[in-house]
């Protein structure tokens, strides 16, 4: 049975991003009634992960984006005479300059497919048909293998590089490198017709290798669950807002973190760890003595830098970057805390801005291990759902293939009444939450986005070989020149569920100048080396061999005024997609700003009711249960009491 | 009683209506209300058993609605122990539907070995009159898919809802010995006490 939607909500929030699923939680939690809705079958929007084969259909969709036909508005109909409409877009214009390049060998003639794939073109967008949506609860399997449609896919791809940069990349690929010709079974992408030639060798001889054994494009494809592949790459600090959220609500009890184990810097060539702890400063091989003592000295004072105003009064009109070096720190300190450590920019920072993210860093520091930093099991987007998840236990309505086609305005007052939905039913709702890519063309003519730049990698082995191979690793590349932006690079190891064994799934993200690969190539190429034939018997190489990468540009909507967005009613909120930032702090921010406005003086999603303020009634309590043991993790809260209860009724509040 | 209980999470998967809830509130307060939604605020209810001398608590998710959209996903799939696959006697399409419910469940919950998960096949609601699936079909699928229990029960007429549950634990019991941990290292529980580390100062 097709259940329909009820027709009036409290609040209707359209998208699943951060800051959109943190409100519908806060909403729901708060007695709202709450309809919450994405037009793609994948939860968060550009904060989406995705298997392996969940990126490439995402991919794909955005090749077939910009081939949708928008057929005639069949709402017209419905708009009153005192209406007007607000048609929402049909069409995601946040990614762009997609790039791929698969560096891994291709074993020919082999079909194969995602293991345990729960259905192909899992994350596409199924079209507005009622007849598919009240005949099957399911998207239809297609036929058409993944092999083929990620050659298709890689195929299609035609980025603007200009012969400049490619001349460039084919003098860094040639080397070491045999020509080979591609036949028509082979899978490549297009990035040009000498890259073509050059980025997919193919091996004559078939054997494998003795020594060790060769990772292949298909593999990637086989183990494709095992990856979770993010399009926004960020990290939780310990104390940062989003870690205080999921504790305050109890969202923690549906994810699992990591510690990023490692903060790296890539200097002269090399990379590094970075000592930040005070045991890790002692101990360091890298630091002298008298090193030792002035970073700790310096350290020192950042975390009371405000009991302090007369060590810094006089340089607030500089950069952090100037102000360290009248710090009497040497240059290679004034690296760590430069980039390292504070992680802001050389140019754009002040003095007070250094020495709060300094502060901040060493904050976070200890609560759950060696370095600020945790990273949710399975990756970011995990958390966006985990909200939801919360929204709908306190009642709201989830619908994802869920399209609004327009938003429904009152002439006279000027506020929005309702939606129209991809079926024709009109719902009403009083609040309506509208992340930023949903609004037409004409709503943001007058809005300028920035852009971030984006670069997923898959590797061989880690940036900085250790004992360990579960290594979690950020590392910063400042700018180098004037106009461009530092890189942060966010290296993740298998252990975190976001790639398979043997592998690494390597993050890059900027801010855009340019293209995400102009932008990131550079940086790209001082870390790493495309894996090639030639190269595997070599094994003199350090750097780690990309398997396969992508680049993408994603806009960046945050921080943009309501003002900015024409003729937005006064009832309808705007929702940023994900910010350049490494934190989440600022989509934690807009969620509750935004939720203060829809329910104003109600507490922020506060923790669900305990089980034992429960008011029981009916049947006799049974014995308390003895201490459970062998808890899992990722149900850790649970009733002190699990005897039989009566009708449940929360206490007062 | 003595000796530690086991924790197990269980969950009930089905499409919207065959009554998933009903069979948790049956389960648990021993109340049946045929228009029973989840209740709100209530994720999960824990019972405690015994089972062939095993004390265990179970904690018995609910989907919250999150199915009836086709908008469940890892939140409440992960970290399941046991999966309840529940269909309703009078409403063929819902037994039609259990294998997709498999699919998606063995997808999101990324089991390691799913041709040896524990799953249980229910079909509820056997005191309605217009049955459309036969026991002869339901068994036949049960066997073809996974040689799976299968029970018919009535959260109203509170037919086999124990015996459902308790078959749950043995299934799960049944193939402890063989689970594989997977070697995550230690990961951190924002919900415990924080891992005490060494700090700057």
């Amino acid at each position: 049975m097709a259940d329909t939607l009820p027709s009036e909500f409290d609040v209707i929030v359209i998208g699943t991003g951060l800051p959109e699923s943190i409100i519908a939680a806060a909403c729901s939690r708060s007695g709202r009634r709450v309809l919450h809705v994405d037009s793609r079958s994948y939860y968060g929007g550009n904060w989406a992960s995705f298997s392996f084969s969940g990126l490439l259909s995402w991919l794909k969709e955005y090749q077939e984006n910009s081939d949708i036909v928008s057929d005639s508005p069949v709402w017209q109909d419905q708009i009153l005479e005192n209406e007007e409409a607000i048609a929402l877009s049909r069409k995601d214009k946040t990614i762009q300059h997609v790039e791929v390049f698969c560096y891994a060998s291709q074993d020919l003639h082999e079909d194969v497919e995602e293991a345990g794939a729960l259905q192909k073109n899992h994350a596409l967008v199924t079209s507005a048909n009622s007849t598919e949506a009240a005949d099957s609860a399911f998207l239809p399997t297609e036929d058409e293998s993944l092999s083929t449609m990620s050659c298709e896919m890689l195929t299609e791809q035609t980025p603007s590089s200009d012969p400049e940069n490619a001349l460039e990349v084919n003098g860094a690929e040639v080397t070491g490198e045999k020509e080979n010709h591609c036949d028509d079974k082979t899978c490549v992408p297009s990035t040009s017709a000498e890259d073509m030639s050059e980025n997919v060798p193919i091996a004559e001889d078939t054997t494998e290798q003795p020594k060790k054994n060769r990772i292949t494009y298909s593999q990637i494809i086989k183990e494709g669950r095992r990856f979770n592949i993010d399009l926004v790459s960020k990290l939780l600090y310990s104390r940062g807002l989003l870690i205080d959220l999921l504790i305050k609500s109890n969202v923690s009890r549906y994810a699992e973190f990591k510690n990023i184990t490692r903060i790296l810097a890539f200097r002269e060539g090399r990379v590094e760890q970075v000592p930040c702890s005070r045991a890790d400063v002692f101990n360091s091989k890298q630091l002298t003595m008298v090193e030792k003592r002035m970073l700790m000295k310096f350290l020192t004072f950042c975390m009371e830098y405000e009991k302090y105003p007369d060590e810094y009064k006089g340089y607030e009109e500089i950069t952090f970057y100037e102000y360290l070096k009248t710090q009497k720190l040497t240059p290679n300190l004034q690296y760590i805390v430069m980039h390292s450590i504070a992680m802001t920019s050389e140019t754009a920072s002040s003095t007070i801005d250094g020495l709060k993210a300094t502060k901040n860093f060493l904050h976070c520091l200890g609560r759950y291990g060696n370095t600020p930093f945790l990273f949710p099991l399975y990756g970011q987007g995990e958390l966006p759902q985990c909200f939801c998840r919360m929204c709908a236990v306190f009642g709201g309505i989830y619908c994802l293939r869920h399209s609004v086609q327009c938003l429904v305005v009152d002439k006279e007052s000027r506020k929005c009444k309702a939606i129209i939905d991809q079926f024709g039913q009109r719902i009403i709702s009083e609040h309506f939450l509208v992340e930023d890519s949903y609004f037409p063309e004409n709503m943001c003519s007058r809005v300028q986005y920035r852009q971030i730049s984006r670069a997923v990698l898959i590797t061989d082995r880690s940036v900085l070989k250790t004992d360990s191979d579960q290594q979690i690793s950020i590392l910063t590349v400042p700018a180098e020149e004037p106009g461009t932006f530092a890189v942060r690079v966010i290296e993740l190891c298998s252990s975190t569920m976001t790639c398979m064994k043997g592998t690494y799934l390597v993050h890059l993200t900027c801010t855009s100048s340019k293209t995400a690969r102009e932008d990131l190539e550079s940086v790209v190429q001082k870390l790493f080396v495309p894996y090639t034939e030639m190269e595997i018997e070599n094994e003199q190489v350090e750097k780690p061999r990309i398997l396969w990468a992508l680049y993408f540009n994603m806009r960046d909507s945050s921080d943009i005024s309501r003002s900015c967005y024409n003729d937005l009613p006064s009832n309808v909120y705007v929702c940023s997609g994900p910010d350049c930032g490494l934190g989440n702090d600022n989509a934690v921010k807009q969620a509750e700003t935004l939720f203060q406005e829809i329910c104003p003086n109600e507490d922020f999603c506060p923790p669900p009711p305990n089980p034992e303020d429960i008011i029981l009634d009916g049947d006799s309590l049974q014995p308390e249960a003895s201490e459970s043991s062998a808890i899992p993790e990722a149900n850790s809260e649970t009733f002190k009491e699990s005897t039989n209860l009566g009708n449940l009724e929360e206490s007062s509040e | 009683m003595s000796g530690k209980s086991l924790l197990l999470k269980v969950i009930l998967l089905g499409d919207g209506g065959v009554g998933k809830s009903s069979l948790m509130n049956r389960y648990v307060t021993n109340k049946f209300d045929s228009q029973a939604f989840h209740t709100i605020g209530v994720e999960f209810l824990n019972r405690d058993l015994e089972v062939d001398g095993r004390f265990v608590t179970l904690q018995i998710w609910d989907t919250a609605g999150q199915e009836r959209f086709k908008s469940l996903r890892t939140p409440f799939y992960r970290g399941a122990d046991c999966c309840l696959l529940t269909f309703s006697v009078d409403d063929r399409q819902s037994f039609e539907n259990l294998g997709n419910w498999q699919k998606e469940f063995i997808y999101y919950a990324d089991v390691k070995d799913p041709e040896h998960f524990p799953f249980v096949v229910l079909g509820n609601k056997v005191d309605k009159e217009d049955r459309q699936v036969t026991t002869e079909e339901a068994q036949t699928w049960c066997m073809e898919n996974g040689d799976y229990p299968y029970l018919e029960t009535s959260a109203k007429d509170d037919t086999n809802v124990t015996v459902a549950f308790e078959e749950a634990v043995r299934q799960v019991l049944a193939v402890e010995e063989q689970l594989e941990h997977c070697m995550l290292g230690h990961t951190i529980d924002l919900n415990s006490g924080s891992k005490a580390g060494s700090s700057c100062c």
